[in-house]
């Protein structure tokens, strides 16, 4: 039995400040086996992988690797002892070429120590194909498209002698086609002998994925079981106990007032083309599409980040010019970033600085001196709200996990009080409840008065929470659907139109 | 009590107060002359010029800027001043001008710096060239001495107000006036947010463009008043006086524990900082200290006490 453990993990545990982000959890993974390791936000999926990968330091407990126990101290020892890891926030250097990121840390060298630059870019286009992908190895990797970057960390692990590969979230930012190419790599990994630790929300991937899955929930372990005898609903309820699984949302035909209107809008550099449509008060509009479909570049143009090189915005019947993105907020326009590591997120700030980043200038009285009692008010509320896991408003925000600094970032627009609140990718890298949590919230704005446009690469949530659906593709918007009439053939015949 | 204790352990100063309070018991037993009213009076006096400076070197390197200019805003402005009014101008217009000069200054720093998307180092290397020149071309290369008016020597550079030397509560002051601004406004906040992230600031509706732009006005003032008070002291100003400050200023600041990537540093860190760069020179001289040997000394402890206050609260992974 203990020969065809890989790792086992026994009785770990670890604390952050307040939290226990580790409490006693034990379990093991199977040579050669496609492992799931799924729970909510703040579980502990991620302080597993950090600790595994040499990240962070466990307080207790023992880590065996084929039965002996090991310490790796360094994402170098960790390497060396042939574990891989494939970040969740890709962590590459952007500057380089894909080649460079590739062979980063084991660069093929000739006898004086030169690189061999040649070979290691026809090694990248090899790998790249194994994947089915064609590179240009000499892109600069920071101008490669997002779906691009996640491949490249993942090409950056497939290049080792690892035997053990964990990767955190790998889908999250891929296409569906994207996504089976990669399960076709990992399937023909796991033939050579590799064994794989995959984290993802997405269950039914894991369903179709891996040959064992393990839960955790509040930093404990809760079940360790073959997937073949899972359910989804079975899962689920082991993350959170009672979540209803989304439904389609039943919408009738919208009549409110339109809240902003956009006429012929085109902004050559993004390649948006001739963008018409109007958002309804308290409505829901989602934006479906593919990667690189310019949603994104759709939302950040309204919100000033880009100006439109021609085009027309009205705003509840008056015609507007937002030149940045304050005077967007001064109009009432929210904007959630898809990036929130790199866009989002105040990295040496605490829990209330970053959710009243927005409306600092009125927490404050006598000018500018800011008011404590404001603050508390502001900070009290948006935790409460948005149920935030958090030991305080003074915690800094690194401590909490990725579901949690989200709902800080949502706070953060919420605290705006906006007309119209975009949400771009509003629940990436969250698992199951939070999702849930996050949709209610957004639901409650609607009923607010408040109008939502959605940017989600997941189509199933896109549906559950819209009541309208724009298709995007190549810049331009390719067609419209009540949420209860389309269906994801309908939605991906448009979105992958050129 | 243990809220506090983990807020102690966490905050980067705190390690740089142990090693000040380390170094200040030293010179206290190896000398008999350092832990004595007059000599710390002294000290104050001495870092109270450059300590000016450092409270918004502190603010700008904290919003990912730098100003390498300070020490030629310091001359030119000094000049001037001296120049205006050796012409026959009123010392409190003579000393506004100033200001408004120093002002000018960091401006031109700051539109060139964030509204040509240049990086700050070059552009205050250059200015401080550029400002340096201006104070040589005006002054004609000498120095210029003044005598001013009591009423104004008694409230700038003063030997003793109530047996303290005016330059060092100008310090003090100025330094709570600059704690407050960081650490109380919604300025201040916008200064670590630009810092902290830029692009996350701006699409928070910050006008991070401003708020840098202001840092170099403000460093800018800063320099001028620091200069007007110590052509008051030394009652005369010479164009190449300042030489080197911005070193002294950007050490103090980096010993107080801010750091250099932006996003993170305080007041109270800074006036640490700018105590112990005076501590460290002062306790040497008392001790008889070769000057030869003296920036050698100092230039080690700089790079030992950064080192022992980030070891000391490195986070533990």
């Amino acid at each position: 039995m203990a020969d065809n453990i890989l790792i086992s993990y026994q009785s770990i545990s670890k604390r952050f400040g307040g939290v226990q982000a580790l409490d006693d959890v034990s379990f093991s993974i199977r040579k050669g086996d496609i492992h799931g390791l799924i729970g909510e936000n703040g579980a502990g999926k991620s302080t597993l992988i950090k600790i595994t990968g040499g990240i962070y330091r466990k307080d207790q407990g023992q880590v065996l690797w084929e039965g002996r126990p090991i310490e790796v101290n360094s994402p170098v020892e960790a390497e060396r002892q042939g574990i891989s890891i494939v970040h969740q926030e890709i962590p590459l250097c952007g500057n380089l070429t894909v080649a460079q990121n590739v062979f980063l840390g084991r660069l093929i060298t000739n006898r004086l120590g030169q690189p061999k630059w040649d070979e290691m870019e026809e090694r990248t286009v090899e790998l790249f194909r194994q994947i089915g992908q064609d590179i240009d190895p000499r892109a600069r990797v920071g101008e490669l498209s997002v779906a691009l970057k996640q491949l490249t960390t993942i090409v950056h692990a497939l290049n080792s002698t690892s035997k053990f590969i964990i990767m955190d979230e790998p889908t999250s930012a891929l296409t569906p086609g994207e996504v089976e190419t990669l399960f076709e790599v990992l399937r023909r990994l796991k033939s050579e002998g590799t064994t794989i630790m995959i984290v993802s929300h997405i269950l039914s991937e894991m369903m179709e994925i891996t040959d064992r899955v393990t839960v955790l929930r509040n930093g404990r372990h809760v079940e360790t079981m073959d997937t073949k005898d899972a359910t989804i609903e079975g899962l689920v309820h082991m993350m959170v106990g009672d979540v209803p699984l989304p439904t389609p949302k039943e919408s009738d035909a919208i009549t409110g007032d339109v809240v902003l209107r956009v006429r012929g809008l085109n902004q050559l550099r993004l390649r948006l083309k001739d963008i018409n449509f109007q958002l309804y008060k308290r409505e829901i509009l989602g934006l479906a599409g593919i990667q690189g479909a310019g949603r994104t570049e759709l939302a950040t143009t309204l919100f000033g980040v880009h100006q439109p090189d021609s085009g027309t915005i009205e705003l509840e019947g008056r015609e507007i010019t937002i030149k940045n993105p304050r005077q967007a907020i001064e109009h009432g326009i929210g904007y959630l970033t898809e990036d929130r590591r790199n866009l989002g997120v105040f990295w040496d700030m605490s829990v209330w600085q970053n959710a009243g980043a927005a409306i600092i200038d009125d927490l404050t009285s006598y000018g500018n001196v800011l008011d404590n009692k404001r603050i508390e008010e502001m900070a009290s509320k948006s935790i409460q709200d948005l149920q935030i896991k958090t030991s305080g408003m003074q915690q800094p925000i690194r401590y909490l996990s990725g579901g949690n600094q989200q709902k800080v970032l949502l706070a953060r627009w919420l605290n705006v009080k906006p007309k119209i609140l975009i949400l771009d990718e509003p629940t990436r890298g969250v698992d199951v409840g939070a999702k849930a949590e996050i949709r209610k919230v957004i639901q409650e704005l609607v009923d607010q008065g408040i109008s939502v446009i959605v940017i989600s690469s997941d189509l199933e949530e896109l549906l559950a929470m819209s009541d309208r659906v724009l298709v995007m593709s190549n810049g331009a918007i390719r067609g419209e659907f009540l949420a209860k009439d389309a269906t994801f053939d309908k939605i991906m015949a448009l979105a992958v139109q050129k | 009590m243990k809220q506090l204790l983990r807020t102690l352990k966490t905050r980067r100063e705190i390690g740089v107060l142990a090693v000040f309070v380390l170094l200040c018991l030293f010179f206290t037993v190896v000398t008999n002359t350092f832990l004595t009213v007059p000599n710390i009076l002294n000290i104050l006096r001495q870092v109270s010029i450059s300590g000016l400076i450092v409270m918004f070197m502190t603010m700008i390197i904290i919003s990912t800027d730098i100003d390498l200019s300070v020490g030629s805003i310091f001359a030119a402005v000094g000049m001037i001043v001296a120049i205006l009014f050796q012409n026959g101008m009123n010392i409190w217009l003579a000393s506004l001008v100033g200001l408004l000069a120093g002002a000018g200054f960091g401006l031109i720093n700051g539109l060139v710096t964030v509204k040509g998307g240049l990086p700050p180092f070059i552009v205050t290397l250059g200015a401080q060239m550029v400002y340096r020149g201006f104070a040589l071309v005006i002054s004609g290369g000498a120095p210029a001495s003044v005598r001013l008016p009591e009423s104004f020597y008694n409230v700038t550079g003063a030997r003793t107000f109530l047996n303290l030397p005016v330059p060092a509560l100008w310090f003090l002051a100025v330094t709570a006036i600059a704690g407050f601004i960081l650490h109380k406004t919604s300025y201040g906040f916008k200064v670590y947010a630009t810092g902290g992230n830029e692009e996350a600031a701006r699409l928070s509706g910050i006008n991070t463009d401003r708020i840098r732009i202001t840092n170099f006005v403000l460093i800018g003032v800063a320099s001028a008043l620091a200069s007007i008070i110590q052509m008051a002291y030394l009652r005369g100003v010479t164009p190449t006086a300042g030489q080197g400050m911005e070193l002294t200023a950007i050490a103090s600041t980096v010993i107080g524990g801010t750091s250099m990537f932006g996003g993170v540093g305080t007041i109270g860190g800074a006036f640490i900082g700018t105590l112990f760069m005076g501590v460290v020179r002062n306790g040497l001289v008392l001790m008889g200290t070769s000057a030869y040997l003296i920036d050698l000394i100092i230039g080690i402890v700089l790079v030992g006490a950064v080192f022992l206050s980030t070891v000391s609260t490195r986070e533990k992974r």
